[in-house]
């Protein structure tokens, strides 16, 4: 659907316009009706480069095509949907005028666009105020209606860049569900994020950007096994000294059914089980600890 | 895309662009400004025993002149930069639309409300007029309304100027360069006569270039000939117009040029 293929691109800055490079070489691809995440701290990259894919600029280098048209061509353009961070859109125009606006500029015939805006507004659970004016929208409210103008056309691919970005924990829950419904219809999701823990609850596949470039990408479950292995062992019969001393076994904390420590590494938790029968302690539960998607995005960033 | 395409999606950005400015306090400010020099006109016609109905002409014409070009420095300065600036013009970007069509609807939005306030301006000059003198069909020369309508299309030159000048600076500087450029326009033939007297040939020659090369304003100012109720030539007219619309269009299109090089 989405392919980014060796992908630069820097701004000019200074008194002489040198070129700064903010993505370097970025190569990857997002397979059709995939929710794709793109995670970054501030200044990685991440908007530049949704700047690229929706055709606003063009790389320094490289290609971005979707459906094998390149992201710069009209007829790209209309098979994307965008949503730009902290969006703002004329205040005197009505939910529905805004729809009426943006689908003639995707090239919609004014029929089509009567038929579409009161299934979009119902998609987006707005249909109550689609004649209300923008300006007595709430944040939430004109998120949901930024998306509305980005589906209105009924695009394969949606670009929504920090679409959670500003809203309170209910506004995140409602517009994760309304990725979820949009990507169970059959559309592609690239969306950017601070938030880690909507990325990690919505999205198929992932991109770690740093400094310009892809440190990390894969599904949610591959990146997460790459990450350091780590076993949660809790055990009673044995007082805090007799374990202290266990080679492997850190994180030793006391717990109301006995002690619990942490273990890395497979063949550690071998010997520590091992060594623990020994002392005659009574194994409570041995749990493998899954990295968070934070965990590793903390440990590349930092 | 077609042509009937492309005219829909100019109209659409011009009527959205329309009902955006018609919102905006600048203009309220403007139309507030020459409603005042319109009644102080009035006033200081009461005031005269002396052909009372030139100082309403003088006053109401200035009025109808300099607010239609106020409106278009000040709301064409961020015709485009505020675009870029909100990321409005990002979401409409994003769309099968070029940059030029985004200018050229949005300019054509703001002609659409300096056309509205020049038509409300005119009716409130000729109203006044109509109120202040007895001779009002005497005052009513083909001059004037060929004055109205050349004060319009200045609006517009110096609109696209500053639509221009915001395709790639601030709000602030491209008012201030708008207005150096009106300024200096209406007085080309001091610039003319300046130049034929320097001595120095290089500083004659660049002066003179200058002067040439500067949108010349006096083209749309006859004033005087309006108090005065002279002639107007339909040469001059007719030169006035096609050279006002060619100054819009090369306005426009550099705009074009240049928004295209923008990085966002």
């Amino acid at each position: 659907m989405l392919e980014v293929l060796g992908v630069k691109h820097g701004f000019r800055a200074g008194f002489f316009q040198k070129r700064v490079m903010v993505l370097d070489g970025l190569n990857f691809s997002v397979t059709r009706g995939s929710v794709f995440g793109l995670l970054g701290s501030n200044g990685a990259g991440k908007t530049t480069l949704i700047h690229l894919v929706v055709g606003l600029t063009k790389p320094v280098a490289g290609r971005i095509t979707i459906n094998d048209v390149c992201s710069l061509d009209r007829a790209a353009k209309s098979m994307l949907g965008y949503l730009p961070e902290r969006p703002y859109f004329p205040d005197h125009l009505t939910g529905e005028g805004l729809l009426k606006y943006f689908g003639r500029l995707s090239g919609l015939t004014d029929d089509l666009i009567r038929k579409r805006i009161p299934e979009t507004l119902e998609e987006v659970g707005l249909a109550k105020a689609g004649e209300v004016q923008l300006k007595k929208y709430s944040k939430g409210m004109l998120q949901r209606i930024g998306i509305a103008q980005a589906i209105i056309h009924d695009p394969e691919l949606l670009v929504l860049d920090e679409p959670m970005s500003g809203l309170d924990p209910l506004g995140r829950k409602e517009m994760r569900e309304l990725i979820i419904r949009l990507a169970a219809r059959g559309k592609t999701v690239f969306f950017s994020s601070h938030v880690i823990h909507d990325v990690e609850m919505i999205c198929d596949s992932v991109a770690l950007l740093r400094n310009g470039k892809v440190a990390r990408i894969g599904t949610i479950g591959e990146l997460l096994s790459k990450g350091p292995l780590q076993t949660e062992i809790a055990f009673t019969g044995v007082v805090m000294d007799q374990v202290s001393c266990l080679y492997g076994l850190t994180s030793l904390q006391s717990i109301p059914d006995g002690l619990r420590g942490i273990v890395s590494g497979n063949d550690a938790v071998k010997d520590v089980i091992q060594a623990l029968i020994k002392l005659n302690a009574r194994i409570l539960w041995v749990t493998p600890v899954r990295p968070s998607l934070e965990d590793l995005f903390i440990g590349e960033t930092s | 895309m077609n042509f009937s395409d492309i005219r829909r999606i100019i109209r659409s950005i011009g009527l959205v662009t329309f009902f955006e400015i018609i919102t905006d306090r600048i203009l309220y400010n403007v139309l507030l400004f020459a409603v005042l020099v319109f009644v102080l006109g009035f006033l200081a016609s009461q005031l005269s025993f002396l052909r009372p109905e030139r100082i309403v002409l003088d006053f109401g014409f200035s009025a109808v002149n300099l607010s239609c070009s106020m409106i278009g420095v000040l709301v064409g300065a961020g015709l485009i930069s505020k675009e870029f600036d909100r990321r409005t013009a990002y979401t409409s970007l994003a769309r099968p639309i070029s940059r030029g069509q985004l200018i050229f609807g949005r300019f054509s939005g703001l002609c659409m409300v300096l056309v509205l306030n020049w038509a409300l301006l005119s009716g409130c000059f000729i109203g006044i007029l109509a109120l202040s003198t007895e001779k009002f069909v005497d005052v009513l020369s083909a001059s004037l309304f060929v004055g109205l309508v050349l004060a319009l299309l200045q609006s517009a030159v110096v609109a696209s100027i500053a639509t221009f000048f915001s395709t790639f600076t601030t709000t602030s500087l491209s008012v201030i360069f708008s207005f150096a450029l009106f300024l200096v326009g209406h007085n080309i033939s001091e610039l003319h006569a300046m130049a034929a007297k320097i001595e120095v040939p290089a500083a004659r020659i660049l002066l003179k270039a200058v002067a040439t090369g500067l949108p010349n304003l006096e083209y749309f100012d006859i004033g005087a000939k309006i108090t005065y109720s002279l002639p107007v030539t339909w040469q001059f007219i007719l030169g006035s117009i096609t050279y006002g619309l060619l100054i819009v269009a090369g306005f426009i299109m550099l705009g074009g040029i240049t928004v295209r090089a923008r990085e966002v």
